[in-house]
């Protein structure tokens, strides 16, 4: 396909889109690195810092809340310029990862979390967005499935340095915050050799009577956006409740239920964890050869086929290939649901609509699953009283609604040059 | 739209209910328990068993790192009903960092805070944790699978609810 007049002038050129992939990717990999080293190292902090498991739960609440408000700032891209924000949340994640690691009490550490899940899921966000307005349309795939692969394998680190003992350090947990300095770094770099997305500029310079609201946070639920909006937020839900719901009791299911030992059980998840980065990056290129929708649709039956069976596996044996795959499925679909969260909408409502559908679409359906699961598997109380079973339920019972919207709401955007839609609403 | 709203409702209500409905396994107690104890010094073992008990399983728990216990399972146990008396046994097994292997069984009595574990014994027949050929804890059952495709129909039915609700596609849309 031909691109538009604007799309060729709109082109920086390869070199400067690898370069901007590097700095991206790195800011990513260190957000995916924060946001696993919370849970992995919440035990060290309640023994250092005292606490109960009562406490540790609400650190994690509080600091997981975050990710919604995050919705306002993200939502500034559309304002100030998605360079000048992602400036800020890189710098802004990097402070409260300091003040995290220098905490003297509980609280102190709960607020750190909170700003550092603030600026984090903006970050991505922004993050996002940028790949889908630098990169042409038929390698937008492949960018977005390599940074979003960034997330699990910054994810992994954490697990690398514990294994390497950073832990066993005289700073303990100090240490892994320690290390969330390096992207000031990428600032540094980023200050210098990054421009404006030329999209983003574009439509700035053409809406010079000041027609397009760059401001309101309602815009995306304006009547021409809000059906496609609610469509995909709707799948961010769904999809993402159990997500979350199978990253965060997968472990407890495997030692509880299945009997592996933690340390057969870190690396199962180290595995699956390397295999699912791959997951990302083939669904990136899929996406770009065969279309948004029909891989979605492909890596979530497959993702909903191998997750629920995940769940009934009670050899540790047979448990790994199942993890590998629904891994590899479950969280590669992650590049589909950012390519329509943005690729739907103009460029200059493009940041809301996306923090719409991850802030307050993808985040609460990320806290309810978790907390489901947690409520009828308790082995105690749960009416269940079968993490396992719970988590089957789940996937049966969130896989059917998100196949279902693909089918009948979602809409193929591949090969769709951006300029079109920009074009459409400054017209 | 409004019957999807309310079915919404009715099965969130559900499940909330459900899940604070009265049921108390001894079998939860006696796997919190351990896994207050492998919390080292920041777990409350205490809550759920005498402190020689946990000294049996883990000595010096209160001075050590956490993850000091690499596997804990709990099986299936044998539950009384209150008034007869005799206690709960659920089978259990714990290995720790260094490799020792502690299987037994856990006998626990009602107090008036809920199951409390007040002796431990060893291995029982017809005890075992799942890993060995024991039962599960619990199990949803033909009535669970029911339930989960009748949850996602209504999930489906929301879904499409709403996008009735909010019309037809506008003009800027991709194709």
């Amino acid at each position: 396909m031909d691109a538009p007049v604007a799309d060729r002038a709109t082109d920086r050129g390869p070199a400067y889109r690898r370069r901007l992939l590097r700095l991206l990717a790195t800011a990513t990999f260190f957000n995916g690195y924060d946001g696993f080293v919370l849970p992995f190292v919440l035990s060290l902090i309640l023994a250092d810092l005292g606490g109960s498991q009562a406490e540790a739960g609400l650190v994690n609440f509080v600091a997981l809340s975050g990710s919604i408000v995050a919705f306002f700032l993200a939502a500034q891209a559309d304002r100030i310029g998605r360079r000048r924000l992602l400036l800020i949340t890189i710098t802004g994640y990097t402070l409260a990862t300091i003040l995290t690691a220098v905490s003297v009490n509980l609280a102190m550490l709960t607020v750190a979390q909170f700003v550092a899940q603030v600026f984090l899921g903006s970050e991505w966000a922004v993050a996002v967005t940028i790949v889908v307005e630098e990169f042409p349309t038929n390698d937008r795939g492949r960018g977005l499935g390599i940074l979003i692969a960034m997330l699990t394998l910054g994810g992994i680190l954490v697990g690398i340095l514990a294994f390497a003992g950073l832990a066993s350090t005289p700073l303990s947990w100090r240490a892994f915050y320690l290390v969330g300095l390096i992207p000031l770094a990428v600032v540094a770099i980023l200050r210098r050799r990054m421009h404006e997305t030329a999209r983003y500029s574009a439509v700035r310079a053409a809406d010079n009577d000041g027609v397009l609201n760059h401001t309101n946070l309602l815009e995306p639920w304006r009547p021409q956006y809000r059906r496609n909006l609610l469509a995909v937020g709707l799948l961010h839900f769904f999809r993402y409740m159990v997500i979350a719901a199978a990253v965060f009791w997968w472990p407890y299911y495997a030692q509880q239920e299945v009997g592996m030992s933690v340390s057969l059980s870190g690396l199962y998840l180290a595995i699956g964890g390397l295999l699912g980065a791959l997951g990302f990056v083939v669904g990136g290129r899929l996406m770009d050869r065969w279309g948004r929708r029909p891989s979605f649709i492909l890596y979530t039956a497959s993702s909903g086929f191998l997750g629920a069976i995940l769940f009934q596996v009670h050899s540790a044996l047979v448990m790994l290939p199942f993890l590998c795959m629904a891994i590899f499925f479950g969280l590669g679909a992650g590049c589909m649901t950012s390519a329509f969260a943005t690729e739907y909408f103009p460029t200059y409502v493009r940041s809301r609509a996306a923090a719409w559908c991850r802030n307050a679409f993808e985040i609460p359906g990320g806290m309810l699953g978790p907390f489901v699961v947690g409520l009828l598997g308790d082995h105690r109380t749960g009416p269940i009283g079968s993490i396992g079973d719970a988590m089957t339920a789940l996937f049966i019972a969130t896989v059917v609604p998100v196949t279902l919207i693909a089918v009948l709401y979602i809409k193929e955007t591949r090969g769709l040059h951006l300029e079109t839609l920009d074009e459409a609403v400054v017209a | 739209m409004k019957h999807a709203g309310l079915f919404l409702v009715l099965a969130l209500t559900w499940t909330v209910l459900g899940g604070c409905a009265g049921t108390d396994r001894p079998e939860g107690v006696v796997e919190r328990w351990l896994i207050a104890l492998n919390q080292g010094a920041a777990g409350r073992p205490g809550q759920y068993a005498p402190e020689a008990l946990s000294e049996r399983v883990l000595p010096g728990w209160a001075s050590k790192d956490p993850g000091e216990l690499d596997v804990i399972e709990v099986g299936k146990g044998s539950v009384p009903r209150i008034e007869m008396a005799p206690p709960a046994l659920v089978p259990f097994r714990v290995v720790r960092l260094d490799g020792t292997t502690i299987q037994g069984t856990a006998a626990l009595v009602p107090r008036a805070s809920g199951w409390q574990v007040s002796t431990l014994r060893g291995r029982l027949p017809g005890l075992a944790v799942p890993s060995e050929g024991g039962d599960r804890i619990g199990s949803g059952g033909i009535g669970l699978w029911l339930a989960a495709f009748g949850a996602a129909a209504l999930c489906s039915l929301l879904a499409v609810g709403l996008m009735a609700a909010f019309g037809r596609p506008q003009p800027v849309t991709p194709r």
